[in-house]
């Protein structure tokens, strides 16, 4: 008997110490890829909550649960991950049902409006990796995601239940100390899922965007909404579906309008902020950092806006100076602190790209070419150049022109978008010339422009004049919009501007 | 037959096929204890045997059979 | 379903909890059901039939024996009978599994007739089932026993089907005796050593396969990807890595499927015992995929030497060319035919010529030259029991295997080719190119230093338990005796090993056996 006991009691240790050692692993290997598995981790350590706020950036750039604390001492946490997919949104607040039960979830519906047909595996990831083994929803979404989308490949279900499988091959993790202290790295979520960005990009407020129309989600985008609102309703959970405020178009607003109809079917609130502007106080000339998401000016008013309507319209409590929450309140005074030097160096920013206005007034009067190109020598403009019509002396291409007066392609500071030209002068063509992206930084953030014949098409406006010769227009890459055209005539040596 | 008559007359036919006339057999000698009987000299020696002693010994047998005491066994009961 | 595939390891776990809490009376129909679910994933569901097939011919034909004899007596005239059972069933490999050996002629015949040609649509209705080398020569095996009266019929085709198209070992054998799987009838008690050992087995077929093996893969893929480009040295890297694969890619598939077993009760025959530990191209044989090698003994070799024309021809040379000679001559015949049947059963050209016609070659002259080497060490008065003789010998197996096994890895052409060029390196003056090995050219073929070290690590671990197998039968006996935090150890430092190095998931194909295809 005593035989007996001793083995079942080293079987189970050693099964105990299997378990442990594969757990540990499978952490180490985990990629630790910045704030989004955060989000996703650090959720499971958070006491009971009132909101939770499921989304995707569209969130985590919007809410500032820490600001909420401060003006109606709400718990709230943004439960969010960078390109997060419709199809995940039902399990996270399954998942956040099976370990606390908060008074209201907001729900983000970008991703219903952004559903993919193949859906994106490396963000469905960020959410099943960070579940523990123990948690039925981890599986449950892994099975849904797969059946919502058509993916190409076989999919190979082992490795996301077991996401060792998959990482187990990158030996780089092991050089990463935030790899190896998993658990320290990963259990902060100091802002509560909120995230500082650094930028600011000026925009105009989007016109004609606002339609009744309606039209249908993609794919299955529309079944993965209804059973998230089947599932709420039979919980009879709280829901919340909004839009944020960003530079809306009006196929979006079509879908958003479906999933209004969608939502109010099952009895839940729907909310388009952008038909809130002036009530939030939004403007899209100093609150943005790029069309879709705010800087944290833009944030602080959304959270204002958005933080009154829910405590007006549901029953979320009061939290502050109860026990257990005095945390919120530290974190609170160091939230504003870090507020404080983000918005300095965002006014930095957008005083700077503001002042493209004066240059381009300035730039306007200019007369001289050369004086004209200095001005316009620098990281805030691209040169667009291309010939209209005018044939050069001697066959000269268009780069040994303009290197008349110091303009290269490579030119420090000039981007020369200009490349081919039409050698027959007199050759009108209807084809494109020219297109590309200008703009800060990244060409997710630029706009598009072509140049033909018969178009100067910057950002879908279309700026063409109908002037023959050199033509060189100066797009203000902050602004996105054209601060100054010229014609430069070629005729003699010494080239003038002509307007 | 007595076992030792089947010795003796076992010991003659190894030597002569094996070419070696130091092998003295025991109920637990194995092929592995007689230099040079490997699968091709078993079939010799089991021809050998068959011709000594004037029977044939059914395939099954020679496949089966362990060790030398085996095969006296089988030579006992077939010379019945 | 491959298995070292993740879903196999869950399918034995619910199949080994089943077998377990369903009464013991129903054990081998657990067992039966599994190999069926098992056959289902692994190959194409159809053609079970195949399996069918052969089962229901040796069930009749053993049942017609069994009863002839009874009613006539011992001498009843069963052979032809049986014979034909055993032709039906190489006909059908032969036809299915061996259409590399007629099909290149069938074709050119029907070309040649202005026959309907034979097109790639009949080529694919061929499919052959799962393991087909491997339980057609069991089941001849149960036959030709039966015929022997050393096995009594079996006398439920289930049952006889079990042994037939038992799991673990179907894809890969062992080839089983039937005496040796009558246990599958049997009742299992549980006892918890069979699942600890067999669990650790199976871990270490995994360590073997998926981090050792395949990773030797790697580089042996990528130099015979490219023939022309891969030479001198080169060569000679893919000559002597190969065996090592295949060591470790069979034996550790061995392991897994005596692992797999040994969870349900089942002791399996080995297949392996440290071949490479062989002192002659005999006793490696004995050594590697031992089944094979006594399938062949007691069924082909031993009937063919018994044989009354065989014994004539022996009569006939012993006359001729004296004793000595004479026996040489029977057993070059012998060998000769044993070894073609081995070669061909590989279903292939190039084994025949790698395993057969070579090996035949090797031990002749072995044969041969045996007492020339005797004399030779006598004179030199050379220590043949040091360790320093066993390491030469030991050496001289693993090259001559390599070079054979040369013709397995790349075919018959191919292997030529390679094989003059390894020749080249020694003879023809500037050939070589010691330098690969220095200017780290290594790395363009697909690993890093890390796997580098890692193939030298496992190998080196392989070898300890090699030694510790040939000093304790087992090397786990060994481990067992060690105090259990030892033993933990070990188990779970080979777990991470599997589960960190292991050449597994996503964006690997799963793992095909080199062997699975027999």
């Amino acid at each position: 008997m005593r035989k007996n006991v001793k083995t079942i009691i080293s079987a189970i240790a050693f099964c105990v110490i299997f378990a442990s050692v594969f757990q540990y692993i499978t952490n180490v290997y985990r990629p630790s890829s910045g704030y989004d598995r955060t989000h996703i981790i650090a959720f499971d350590e958070q006491q009971d909550l009132d909101v939770v706020y499921i989304g995707g950036s569209a969130c985590f750039v919007f809410w500032q649960p820490l600001r909420a604390w401060n003006e109606w001492g709400i718990a709230s946490y943004n439960y969010a991950t960078n390109g997060l997919e419709g199809a995940n949104i039902e399990y996270m607040i399954r998942h956040s049902e099976s370990a606390m039960h908060p008074d209201l979830y907001i729900v983000g519906v970008r991703p219903y409006q952004l559903w993919s047909e193949s859906g994106n595996t490396g963000t469905l990831r960020y959410v099943t990796d960070s579940w523990s083994l123990l948690s039925p929803a981890r599986y449950q979404l892994i099975n849904s995601f797969f059946k919502k989308h058509n993916s190409t490949e076989k999919v190979d279900y082992p490795s996301y239940i077991f996401n060792i499988i998959n990482y187990h091959d990158n030996g780089d993790v092991l050089k990463n100390p935030a790899n190896w202290h998993y658990k320290e790295a990963h259990e902060k979520a100091p802002n509560k899922g909120w995230e500082w960005v650094e930028a600011y990009q000026y925009l105009q407020a989007p016109k004609g965007w606002n339609t009744t129309e309606r039209t249908a989600l993609i794919n299955g985008a529309e079944a993965a909404l209804r059973e998230l609102c089947e599932y709420c309703s039979s919980e009879n959970l709280n829901v919340l579906f909004v839009v944020c405020p960003y530079y809306i178009e009006q196929e979006h607003q079509k879908m958003y309008n479906t999933i209004d109809d969608i939502v109010s079917e099952y009895g839940f609130d729907f909310l388009n902020t952008n038909e809130y502007y002036d009530e939030i106080g939004i403007d899209f000339n100093t609150d943005f950092y790029n069309r879709r998401h705010v800087n944290c000016f833009g944030a602080e008013k959304y959270t204002k806006f958005l933080g009154q309507y829910i405590t007006e319209h549901y029953n979320l409590r009061d939290h502050r100076g109860e026990k257990g929450y005095e945390s919120w309140g530290e974190d609170y005074r160091r939230f504003c602190s870090e507020e404080e030097s983000y918005k300095q160096s965002i006014k930095k920013i957008m005083e700077n790209d503001l002042q493209g206005f004066e240059l381009a007034e300035k730039l306007k009067k200019d007369k001289d070419i050369s004086s004209w190109y200095l001005n316009t020598k620098s990281n805030r403009y691209t040169l667009l150049i291309y010939n209209n019509g005018v044939s050069f002396e001697n066959d000269a291409d268009l780069e040994m022109v303009c290197s008349k007066w110091g303009i290269t392609a490579n030119s420090y500071g000039c981007n020369i978008v200009s490349d081919e030209v039409i050698k027959e002068a007199n050759v009108i063509s209807e084809e494109l010339l020219m297109e590309g992206v200008i703009g800060k930084d990244s060409p997710a953030n630029g706009v598009a422009y072509s140049i033909s014949n018969e178009h100067l098409m910057i950002d879908g406006m279309d700026y063409y004049e109908n002037v023959e010769g050199l033509i060189i227009v100066a797009v203000d890459n902050n602004l996105q919009m054209i601060a100054d055209r010229i014609i430069v005539d070629t005729s003699s040596d010494n080239y003038v501007i002509k307007r | 037959m007595t076992k030792e008559e089947v010795y003796k007359r076992l010991n003659e036919v190894f030597r002569e096929v094996l070419d070696d006339d130091s092998i003295e057999l025991h109920d637990e000698t194995v092929a592995d204890d007689v230099d040079g009987w490997d699968s091709f000299e078993h079939i010799n020696l089991i021809v050998g045997v068959e011709e000594e002693f004037g029977f044939k010994i059914p395939m099954g047998k020679v496949v089966t059979m362990k060790n030398v005491g085996e095969m006296v066994d089988i030579i006992l009961e077939m010379g019945k | 379903m491959s298995i070292t595939s993740f879903y196999f390891l869950v399918f034995i776990t619910i199949g080994v909890a089943f077998y377990y809490v369903l009464p013991k009376k129903i054990q081998w129909v657990v067992l039966l059901l599994l190999s069926l679910v098992f056959y289902y994933f692994a190959a194409v569901p159809y053609t079970i039939g195949y399996l069918a097939a052969s089962t229901l011919i040796a069930y009749f034909s053993t049942l017609w024996m069994k009863r002839k004899r009874e009613k006539q007596n011992q001498d009843a005239k069963v052979l032809p009978v049986t014979m034909i059972a055993l032709l039906i069933n190489i006909a059908i490999w032969f036809v299915v599994k061996g259409r590399d050996l007629w099909f290149p002629f069938a074709s050119g015949f029907m070309a040649r007739h202005d026959v309907l040609q034979i097109d790639a649509e009949i080529n694919l209705r061929m499919i052959a089932s799962l393991g087909m080398g491997y339980y057609t020569l069991q089941i001849m095996g149960y036959i030709i026993d039966c015929y022997w009266q050393n096995a009594v019929p079996q006398k439920n085709p289930l049952k006889l089907f079990l042994f037939v198209s038992y799991f673990p070992q179907l894809t890969t054998g062992p080839i089983s005796r039937y005496a040796q799987l009558e246990t599958l009838y049997e009742r299992h008690k549980f006892e918890y050593q069979n699942i600890s050992f067999g669990a650790q087995r199976i871990l270490w077929g995994f360590t073997k396969k998926i981090v050792l093996a395949e990773r030797i893969g790697i580089i042996v893929s990528a130099l015979n990807s490219d023939m022309s480009t891969y030479t001198g040295f080169y060569s000679w890297i893919a000559i002597l890595l190969y065996p090592l694969q295949m060591y470790a890619d069979f034996s550790g598939c061995m392991d897994i499927v005596l692992g797999v077993s040994e969870l349900f009760g089942i002791r399996l025959a080995e297949n392996f015992h440290n071949p490479f530990f062989a002192r002659t191209s005999q006793e490696f044989w004995q050594r590697w995929h031992i089944t094979l090698g006594t399938w062949a003994k007691d069924y082909v070799l031993y009937p063919l030497l018994k044989s009354k024309r065989m014994i004539r021809f022996g009569k006939f040379t012993r006359k001729k060319f004296g004793k000595k000679a004479g026996k040489f001559l029977v057993n070059m015949a012998g060998m000769f035919i044993l070894w073609m049947v081995m070669g061909i059963w590989h279903g292939g050209l190039r084994y025949i010529a790698g395993v057969s016609l070579w090996y035949w070659v090797i031990l002749m002259l072995g044969d041969l030259f045996a007492p020339v080497f005797l004399k030779i060490t006598n004179k030199l008065e050379m220590k043949t029991d040091s360790f320093a003789w066993h390491f030469f010998q030991s050496g001289r197996t693993y090259l001559i295997y390599a070079v054979g096994a040369t013709f397995f890895s790349v075919g018959v052409t191919d292997g030529i080719y390679r094989l003059k060029d390894a020749l080249k390196v020694l003879c023809v003056k500037n050939y070589a190119n010691p330098w690969i090995f220095f200017d780290q050219s290594i790395l363009n073929l697909g690993v890093t230093w890390g796997d580098i070290n890692l193939i030298i690590f496992v190998s080196v671990i392989v070898l300890l338990v090699a030694i510790l197998r040939e000093k304790h039968g087992y090397a786990r006996i060994w481990v067992q005796q060690q105090c259990f935090i030892f033993r933990w150890m070990i188990w779970i430092s080979l777990f991470i090993i599997v589960l960190i190095w292991g050449k597994y998931g996503p964006g690997y194909d799963a793992s095909i056996f080199i062997y699975e295809g027999f």
